[in-house]
């Protein structure tokens, strides 16, 4: 008893600050967690103390697990068996982190949510284990801070996404449950496996260690983001399919409308429905290929814009009702997967043509930022297009005669023959009407 | 000088690289401030190119602190500023490398589209802002590393004063301009003392003179903005035409020839919804939430869904709102509804006279002119789930209206599906 009491003092003596400072950051949330969501930077600076404190377990696991060599040598000055040290101190270490993400989990599960409890006691434990499991195998605490940057970042992201929302057992519609924890359990077994060919491998010369953890830690790192992408869908899974939305374009009177209709037989698929009915008359295509109803260019015929996920280019098509057949307009080149980029994020996504049907105009989202988009205009008379706008994202588009207008949050004008990009100030005026 | 930039690089290489590394792999990526990425701000990766600058330098002076190694550097023929100096050129030799590797890595990786972006001005503001936030955070981290040996030590610093300021709102300052500057000033000032008289102090003695010197600067700070002086100085930085911030916008959604707009507009930290007519700026608050709920039909007519909650927190009857603008003049109708309309599915008769609203159970008719709502066909909701219980395959419920003329509709059968023509003169309301 007297050394566990001892080992307790050790213990407590190394790593209170970690504590402290921890415990003072997630204490320091609380009061940004609270209020409604706020915008701007004040946001961001929320995320901090998250950060921080995820940040400050990491670290103490890295330096109790490059401490190793230290603990053996304290252990002869304990009544205590040499191997029993090193367990001693991640366990308790590993309470203590468990009991602060409890008490921290708590404040959250009383104020906002009870749902809230699981996950920031998960992200601790986890935060403390990565730091552990790598600075473990690299023998040095840096390099375990390092390694563990883009493990702690994957999980930061994911349990931040928890926390801003509200209802957190709503947050990814688009994963199953067993997908969401495959995504979660993927690095984190990567990293045990890791610990074992650690523990395995003693013979081995260093560098195939090291390099056998790192492959461990890419694969474990690279199995959430497969997992993601592939939907559980194994290595068939037909992007150009999933990436089909359902979309519903309607003339203003009601009378011409375009659908898709997903059908399932012979095997699930999408088909492309034009209904006229005031004329009663009905054609459909079979689609394959994901593709968005830009707008009507004449009473029979509809532009629509696809893009197969592994092609370079974006093509433009026009649907003739009367010979219920896709001629392709013209196409450019554009990255690939620009269609399928921000499935789960469709707000970025929107399309306009101008009511003459000479202009149109596209946004995707961005590969430059999260959460903006590339506005596109496309001239399709002279068969061209060209990106004007770049990691912005407009809620709404408009047109005036030679100016195509985005709603961002400055707002913005684009000229229609030259491309150039202007502002389009909103002045409010408290007049009367 | 040659020398101790040598041992500086060979204590610190790894971190170089990693930040490098991290300023390339990003920029290639998309993410985080590279030199052609303009939408970092968005970006929760826009704080890793900085954080691997600020661990580059929390070793900064952390093989000092070791057993008395600082003691033994200042014995040789070397002056604390050459120290720092080494520090200092080590930085900024890594921030040029860094914007270098970025700007190369964003024009061989990223798709050709974007590379109309890469041009010598961009370059050089890109190049600008990504060495501000890096010199920033290089400094900093530099300062922390003063204080307790190693990375870790700089890192808990570090830590423990990030966790610090996340206090400072609850000071309860509303107008912060002097706490934020001397946030990030009173750390480097601190730095710089220890760095120049106390590197060979006990640790503890360090610590307690770096903790002085930092919060007797945020003291300043807060105690600085609660002076008229710098609710004025807030005033002239926040001015209009200082900060295009104060004129942003968010939700903007144009009519379709983007003569009037439904919008929400910042003020400090809240958003109200307002319309605007943009030819004269006359603009209304409202209290609505145009957000994903609004929509522009033909003739700017504008449909809002409009949600709300009643004093006991229950969910409000639903409500559209039909707004119209004759002119100068906007007119607002109110429609009640059973709560399965929606303004997605509407049709404009060819003369602008009527509006076509149907849902699940219910089609109305609204008249333009007076913005009289009739409910013109009702479906019944039961029979209506019966069948679709016995027909899972089959839609069922008004799916489809339309104009076959000014004066008569078309409609889907809800039960049926089959195709249904009326007189409007036949359709006697059911209200």
């Amino acid at each position: 008893m007297d050394v566990v009491k001892r080992l307790l003092w050790k213990e407590t003596s190394q790593a209170w600050p970690w504590y402290l400072l921890s415990a003072l950051a997630a204490v320091a949330a609380i009061p940004w967690m609270l209020p409604e969501r706020m915008t701007g930077w004040q946001g961001q600076v929320r995320d901090y103390p998250w950060m921080l404190v995820s940040l400050a377990m990491t670290v103490r696991g890295a330096l109790l697990a490059a401490e190793r060599g230290r603990q053996s040598y304290a252990a002869a000055h304990f009544s205590i068996h040499p191997e029993r040290m090193p367990a001693f101190a991640f366990g308790l270490n590993l309470l203590g982190v468990l009991l602060m993400g409890l008490a921290a989990g708590a404040w959250f599960a009383i104020n906002r949510d009870p749902m809230l409890l699981a996950p920031i006691v998960f992200f601790f434990v986890i935060a403390f284990l990565i730091g552990y499991v790598i600075a473990a195998v690299f023998g040095k605490s840096y390099a375990g801070i390092v390694a563990g940057m883009p493990w702690l970042l994957f999980f930061y992201q994911q349990f931040i996404l928890h926390l801003r929302t509200p209802d957190s057992t709503n947050v990814d519609l688009f994963y199953s449950a067993f997908e969401q924890v495959l995504m979660y359990s993927g690095p984190l077994a990567c990293g045990l496996l890791a610990v074992l060919f650690l523990l395995l491998s003693r013979r081995l010369p260093m560098i195939v260690r090291r390099g056998g953890m790192a492959l461990f830690l890419v694969l474990g790192l690279a199995s959430s983001f497969i997992i993601g992408n592939l939907n559980s869908g194994g290595f068939s899974f037909n992007h150009d399919y999933y990436a089909i939305i359902s979309q519903r374009l309607a003339s203003s009177d009601g009378t011409r409308v375009v659908r898709f209709v997903f059908e399932e037989q012979p095997k699930p698929y999408y088909t492309l429905q034009f209904t006229d009915y005031r004329g009663q008359r009905e054609a459909r295509q079979r689609v394959t290929a994901p593709y968005l109803l830009l707008g009507f260019d004449g009473p029979d015929s509809v532009l629509l814009i696809g893009q197969r996920r592994g092609e370079g280019r974006m093509r433009v098509a026009r649907w003739r009702m009367a010979e219920n057949r896709l001629e392709p307009v013209f196409s450019f080149r554009i990255r690939r997967g620009a269609m399928h980029a921000g499935l789960n994020d469709s707000r970025v996504r929107l399309i306009s043509l101008r009511p003459d049907g000479r202009y149109a105009a596209l946004q995707f989202s961005s590969l430059l930022g999260e959460y903006t988009a590339d506005l596109w205009l496309l001239d399709l008379k002279n068969r061209r297009a060209r990106m004007v706008l770049v990691g912005e994202s407009a809620a709404s588009l408009a047109w005036r005669e030679n100016a195509l207008i985005a709603g961002t949050p400055l707002p913005k004008q684009v000229s229609l023959t030259t491309g150039k990009v202007s502002p389009f100030p909103i002045i409010l005026r408290e007049v009367e009407p | 000088m040659r020398r101790l930039l040598w041992k500086e690089w060979q204590e610190r290489r790894l971190w170089i690289a990693l930040w490098v590394a991290t300023g390339a792999a990003l920029t290639a990526l998309g993410k985080g401030q590279g030199v052609c990425n303009i939408a970092w701000m968005d970006s929760n990766w826009g704080m890793l190119i900085p954080l691997a600058a600020l661990l580059a330098g929390l070793g900064g002076f952390g093989s000092e602190l070791h057993r008395g190694r600082a003691a033994f550097l200042y014995s040789r023929a070397v002056t604390w500023k050459q120290i720092l100096g080494a520090k200092l050129l080590l930085g900024l030799a890594a921030i040029i490398v860094s914007v270098i590797a970025s700007a190369a890595a964003g024009r061989l990786l990223l798709p050709a589209e974007y590379h109309q972006l890469i041009t010598p001005h961009s370059l050089l503001s890109g190049a600008l802002v990504m060495a501000g936030f890096t010199a920033g955070a290089y400094l900093l981290g530099l300062a922390f590393s003063t204080v307790l040996p190693g990375v870790a030590g700089g890192l808990l610093v570090a830590v423990g004063w990030m966790a610090f300021i996340s206090l400072l709102p609850l000071s309860g300052i509303k107008e912060p301009v002097f706490s934020i500057i001397l946030t990030l000033l009173a750390p480097l000032a601190a730095g710089l003392l220890i760095a120049r008289f106390g590197v060979t102090l006990h640790a503890m003695a360090r610590l307690r003179r770096f903790a002085l010197v930092a919060l007797a600067g945020l003291a300043a700070g807060v105690l600085l903005d609660f002076t008229p002086y710098a609710a004025e100085l807030y005033k002239k930085l926040n001015a209009p035409g200082n900060t295009p911030a104060e004129e942003r916008f968010y939700n903007v959604n144009f009519s379709p020839d983007a003569r009037y707009a439904s919008a929400e507009r910042l003020f400090g930290n809240t958003t109200i919804p307002c319309l605007v007519r943009l030819s004269d700026g006359w603009f209304s608050f409202t209290d609505e939430d145009f957000s994903g709920e609004s929509y522009w039909l033909a003739n700017n007519l504008l449909l809002t869904n409009k949600r709300g909650f009643t004093s006991e927190g229950k969910s409000a009857r639903p409500e559209l709102l039909l707004r119209q603008w004759h002119g100068d003049e906007l007119q607002t109708y109110k429609i009640d509804h059973s709560g399965n309309l929606s303004n997605e599915y509407t049709a404009l008769s060819p003369d602008s006279r009527y509006l076509l609203l149907w849902g699940y159970d219910e089609l109305k008719l609204i008249d333009l002119a007076t913005g009289q709502a009739r409910t013109l066909a009702q479906a019944d909701r039961i029979k209506l789930r019966i069948l679709s219980r016995r027909n899972p395959g089959k839609q069922y419920g008004f799916r489809q209206c339309w104009w076959q003329s000014n004066d008569e509709i078309g409609y889907l059968d809800p039960y049926t599906g089959e195709r249904v023509l009326a007189p409007l003169s036949a359709l006697d309301s059911l209200d």
